[in-house]
């Protein structure tokens, strides 16, 4: 009986060994005409939107078309996986670290374990908030607040500043929820027309966008509501389909403007059912990637580089809908 | 733990049945609510027809309810039995992400597509009643595999991305979650269904009363002739099959499948809706319309604080005040130490 | 053979030879795998975790459970992050004359009441008064603190950031700003307020740390008293303390607070620190839980609280009979989880410096399960080892790192998590079950 024990214990080390030795095809980084293969870890935030998905392909299919050895994790929205995967990318010696946290706060010990490791850092798509400057080398992404503004700015315009507004806002405490709240109540603030009267969390999701807005149109200021300004293009779209059940006509009865830029927002602006989209642009795969040769070939590079972003809105959507990549 | 908890032993002072008994709870507490609402919330109670269907928070709240009131009649049989399945979210991400993909993206017959995505959760219940009843792992680890697994699944099948189904292709599958029947919501004509279902399997065959017993105390059922595993087995498959439904609905509420957010914590909503209906989570006694109030409930509660611009973060705290007063009201320590010089007992 | 340990320890030296396997075969797998560096970067990741499943062993050993403590972790980071000092100070160009002013005349400046640095002993130069941007922490302390509930005036400037705040204040002679008190004014000068460096309110840290460890013990032990004394189901309980926690560190702040204070940013990581030469240093976090590792061990096996502990696991009832101080032991469980978790709450802030109350312990209650049932501990109670749930612990944080050593997509890494949770489990029921009826012949 005894001997039976051992042999499963026996088993199971070698099960687990085994598992792990039998994905095995991937090698080291080969050493191609000479030259050293470059390798940049890469931590991102997740997989929670297609927003994200067509930011991490970009990144993927630049490191594959430049021929970089690209190691990438995926922090399943969590900061603790982030930061052990950065400290994994340390222990691999990567040749540069880059990363979109997960939230702003908390990155110090790390980052400074990295800078003693001597690897430069690029954050991507997000910024972080430490008291030294030194300890990245450069922000590429776009500016959520410069987006929140663009959204207000359209509105005044197409609207002559006045509106009744009601906010979809994105998950609490993270970074874009934030800064383009501050972004669009930065424009709000010169215009006394425009008000804010209802505004509640829809966590970047389609479904609590569309029972969110449900409940801000039964509510006694809902009628009243001409314009939704949502923080993201799948709140909006939830909203959309609450607005039609009420039996009102999106982008007609309530002018719709969000953030993004995602293909589905442009398929609902050819439908005339979205009015504006402000890009937020993923593609971020090219420009990071020529940051990361600079910084191996050893040339200097601007400390925030911001991603070239439109506004689009329903004349420009039909026009632009075929070359939307996400 | 096969405690016995003494409920039953006790004389109940109105001579109420069991079951109505412990509807008194939970009923009361949705009544206190609608009336704070009435009195607090404007526009709450306001109904009005259009296009033929009713349109109002009342309406609302039955419609996003059904998602958990269906997850709620699988949990309460599971929870029953003295388990738990925390893979009720996961399951339903997989329909969304199946249904998207079959029905929308292959352009298969929606029967078929139905059947198909049914079938899978079928397989993944039967999978969570293996590892339950056959290998006896604990049912909080066995489900947590399928939780885990399960929306990694969903994402594969999507490839990460969010689905949408345009309108006019897919009338079958969007009408299940955006239908009217009666002038009533589609998903509320499912919930009456499956609950009428349930409520007649249950209590109209043994079946009921085996699961009771299975809860109560698995070795005694097992001397007297009751299957255990067999039920233990049904009540896992049962709860995916609730899970798969709900999917389905959520996913052609938005008429999109998202894979990492469908479902997302809302076992924790069905576990609860459940407990506050008066099932015990040791097992035992299992009360399906109070699972349907305690549903509707928590919903009521989440539209309450969306209507009066409360800000969304705190709705963790009413819950957990629910909880607690729920528990309390429930439990026989609470009613014999605190409750009894309140409680006059029937001579 | 005669060589196998007592049945006892066959899963604990089950859960070391999956540890020790899965390790030597990252080690050979991956270049850089087997590094010292690596193994105490896993163990540092993991140690937030491993200081909060020590609890839940405790919970889990007495047929309990314990869904708070994600959620406990956040709210007591949380306390410490909103106890700790905050504030603002007052910056003029370094050629000011000025260096002192009082709370009553800053309000005045800022109010438009007080327009000239002569009204206030300087140069005969109007006042150019520079404010953060609305809802930034720096803004909303200095309305609270130093306004008092009086509006800016008309003609203060606006900017984003403390840099632009420098940037503004240097380029104009008359200029006057306030920056976040723990911004580094270089080539700035800066004013004293009523005699301090800076307007602040707030605890030192050690009285920070001690309200969040006490917090922790409140929850655990009053979800231990309503678990005793009422009888009431644990996992219902602890639900209901999971969403109280979430919910309460919300109302603390909604989203997160970074942590400045410079016993978090340098005391922590440099001082508490043992060197181990090289780069590598043993962290703050990792001697927490090895010290907590010890004091559980200790607690667990040569304690009457322990040997109670397993006692109420194997069986409530006979413990009660045998006249243990079951009611006692079990809201003391519950209330050392509790102090666990807000131990694991305080780690975090040593490791992220900042409370969140979205992000922090987010699943966490899961992830410590797992880790104790990896550990061997069963959770029907009564049969498990504090030193098994660390192993899981770290099971789990090699599982992490080998999936960013492998460059694995998103859902795979879900997908292989629950996998490799289906084969411990399986492992384990098949070497307990085979133990059980060693034991019988």
């Amino acid at each position: 009986m005894s001997k039976r024990i051992g042999e499963i214990v026996l088993v199971a080390g070698l099960l687990a060994a085994g598992m792990m030795l039998a994905s095995c095809d991937k090698g080291q980084p080969k050493d191609g005409a000479g030259k050293k293969k470059i390798v940049v870890g890469f931590s991102q935030i997740g997989a929670e939107s297609d927003w994200r998905k067509a930011n991490t392909e970009s990144i993927k299919a630049e490191a594959a078309k430049r021929g970089i050895e690209l190691k990438f994790a995926d922090a399943q929205q969590k900061q603790e996986n982030q930061i052990q995967a950065l400290r994994s990318f340390i222990q691999m010696k990567v040749d540069v670290i880059a990363f979109s946290p997960v939230v702003e706060t908390g990155w110090e010990p790390v980052l400074r374990e990295i800078k003693k490791a001597g690897i430069p850092v690029i954050l991507s798509d997000r910024a972080v908030d430490v008291s030294d400057d030194s300890l990245f080398k450069t922000f590429i992404g776009a500016d959520f607040v410069e987006e929140g503004r663009r959204a207000g700015r359209w509105l005044v315009k197409k609207t002559g500043g006045k509106a009744k507004i009601a906010e979809l806002q994105g998950t609490p405490g993270s970074a874009p929820a934030i800064d383009r709240k501050k972004g669009f109540e930065e424009i709000l603030k010169d215009h006394p027309d425009m008000k804010i009267i209802k505004s509640q969390t829809g966590d970047f999701t389609r479904a609590k966008g569309k029972e969110v807005f449900e409940s801000f149109l039964k509510s006694p200021e809902g009628k009243e509501i001409n314009v939704l300004y949502a923080h993201n293009d799948d709140m909006a779209l939830g909203a959309i389909q609450a607005i039609e059940e009420a039996g009102k006509k999106p982008g007609k009865d309530i002018l719709i403007v969000s953030i993004d830029g995602v293909r589905g927002a442009f398929e609902a602006m050819v439908a005339g059912k979205l009015n504006c989209s402000v890009e937020c642009n993923p593609l971020l795969g090219p420009q990071m990637f020529d940051l990361v040769e600079k910084i191996v070939a050893g040339q200097e590079i601007p400390k925030r580089v911001v991603v070239e972003e439109g506004v689009f809105d329903e004349s420009q959507a039909k026009e632009a809908l075929p070359t939307r990549k996400y | 733990m096969p405690e016995d908890t003494g409920l039953r032993t006790l004389p109940s002072p109105r001579r109420l049945p069991a079951w109505a008994g412990k509807l008194l709870w939970p009923v009361l507490a949705l009544a206190l609510l609608l009336a704070f609402n009435a009195v607090a919330t404007p526009n709450f109670f306001n109904l009005e027809i259009r296009d033929g269907h009713l349109y109002g928070s009342l309406i609302d709240i039955l419609n996003h309810g059904a998602k958990v009131m269906i997850l709620a009649l699988g949990m309460t049989l599971v929870i029953a039995t003295g388990g738990v399945d925390l893979s009720v979210g996961a399951v339903m991400a997989i329909a969304g992400a199946l249904a998207a993909m079959v029905i929308h993206v292959h352009a298969w017959p929606f029967a078929a597509g139905l059947a198909l995505v049914l079938g899978v959760c079928l397989l993944a219940g039967a999978w969570n009643g293996m590892l339950v009843a056959v290998f006896r792992v604990q049912p909080i680890v066995a489900t947590l595999i399928l939780m885990v697994a399960g929306r990694g699944v969903a994402q594969l099948l999507t490839d990460g991305k969010i689905i949408t189904f345009t309108d006019p292709a897919n009338p079958a599958l969007i009408f299940l979650g955006n239908g009217h029947l009666l002038g009533l919501p589609f998903p509320v004509a499912i919930v009456a269904v499956m609950l009428a279902l349930t409520v007649l399997l249950t209590r109209r065959t043994a079946l009921g009363l085996f699961i009771e017993s299975v809860g109560d105390n698995e070795t005694a059922s097992h001397f007297s002739g009751v299957q255990a595993r067999s039920v233990k087995f049904m009540v896992y498959v049962f709860s995916a099959f609730c899970a798969g439904v709900a999917g389905l609905i959520a996913a052609s509420n938005i008429k999109a499948a998202d894979s990492n957010n469908a479902g997302l914590y809302l076992e924790l909503d069905a576990i609860l809706a459940v407990v506050i209906g008066g099932t015990a989570l040791t097992g035992g006694r299992f009360y399906l319309v109070g699972a349907v109030i305690g549903a509707l409930l928590i919903q009521t509660l989440t539209t309450t604080i969306f209507m009066r611009d409360v800000s969304a973060h705190i709705i963790p705290l009413p819950k957990a005040l629910v909880i607690v007063i729920v528990c309390l009201l429930q439990s026989p320590a609470f009613r014999r130490k605190i409750m009894a010089p309140f409680v006059r007992r029937a001579a | 053979m005669r060589l196998l340990p007592p049945p006892k320890y066959v899963p604990l030296l089950a859960t070391a030879l999956v540890l020790g396997g899965l390790f030597v075969a990252g080690a050979f797998r991956y270049e850089n795998f087997g590094t010292l560096g690596n193994v105490l970067g896993t163990i540092r990741g993991q140690a937030m975790l491993g200081v909060v499943a020590i609890g839940a062993t405790f919970v889990i050993l007495s047929g309990g459970i314990d869904l708070s403590v994600g959620a406990v972790v956040a709210l007591t980071g949380m306390i410490v992050a909103a106890a700790l000092p905050s504030g603002v100070q007052v910056v003029v160009p370094e050629d000011n004359p000025v260096r002192q002013i009082t709370r009553d005349q800053l309000r005045q400046v800022y109010a438009g009441e007080i327009t000239n640095w002569k009204q206030l002993g300087g140069p005969d130069r109007a006042i150019v008064p520079v404010t953060r941007e609305l809802a930034s922490s720096a803004h909303d302390s200095f309305m609270k603190h130093v306004m008092a509930g009086r509006p800016l005036a008309d003609r203060v400037q606006y900017v984003n950031d403390d840099s632009e705040v420098k940037a503004r204040v240097q380029g104009e002679a008359g200029a006057i700003g306030y920056v976040d008190l723990y911004y580094a004014p270089r080539g700035l000068g800066r004013l004293m307020i009523d005699g301090e460096h800076g307007v602040q309110v707030g605890l030192n840290p050690a009285l920070a740390i001690a309200m969040a460890l006490a917090a922790g013990l409140a929850i655990g032990a009053g979800m231990g008293c309503l678990i005793h004394f009422f009888e009431l189901p644990a996992f219902l309980v602890t639900l209901a303390g999971m969403f109280f926690a979430r919910g309460a560190g919300f109302v603390i702040h909604t989203r997160s607070i970074p942590i400045k204070h410079p016993f978090f940013l340098r005391t922590v990581n440099e001082d508490l620190v043992i060197p181990l030469g090289g780069h590598l240093e043993i962290p703050l976090a990792v001697i927490v839980l090895l010290a907590l590792l010890a004091a559980a061990l200790v607690l667990a096996h040569w304690t009457r609280f322990g040997r109670n502990v397993y006692a109420i696991g194997g069986s409530e009832n006979s413990a009660r009979l045998m006249g243990l101080g079951v009611g006692r032991t079990k809201i003391l469980i519950y209330t050392l989880a509790g102090l666990c978790s807000a131990i694991g709450g305080v780690v975090w802030t040593f490791e992220l410096q900042s409370g969140d109350p979205l992000q922090a312990g987010l699943g966490m209650e899961l992830d410590a399960i797992a880790a104790v049932v990896i550990g061997g501990t069963l959770l029907s109670g009564g049969v498990g080892f504090v030193a098994g749930t660390l192993m899981g612990v770290l099971i789990l944080g090699l599982i992490k790192a080998i999936i960013t050593f492998e460059n694995i997509n998103s859902w795979w890494t879900k997908i292989i998590m629950g996998m490799l949770l289906l084969a411990f489990i399986l492992l384990q029921n098949f070497v307990t079950k085979a133990s059980m009826r060693r034991k019988k012949t």
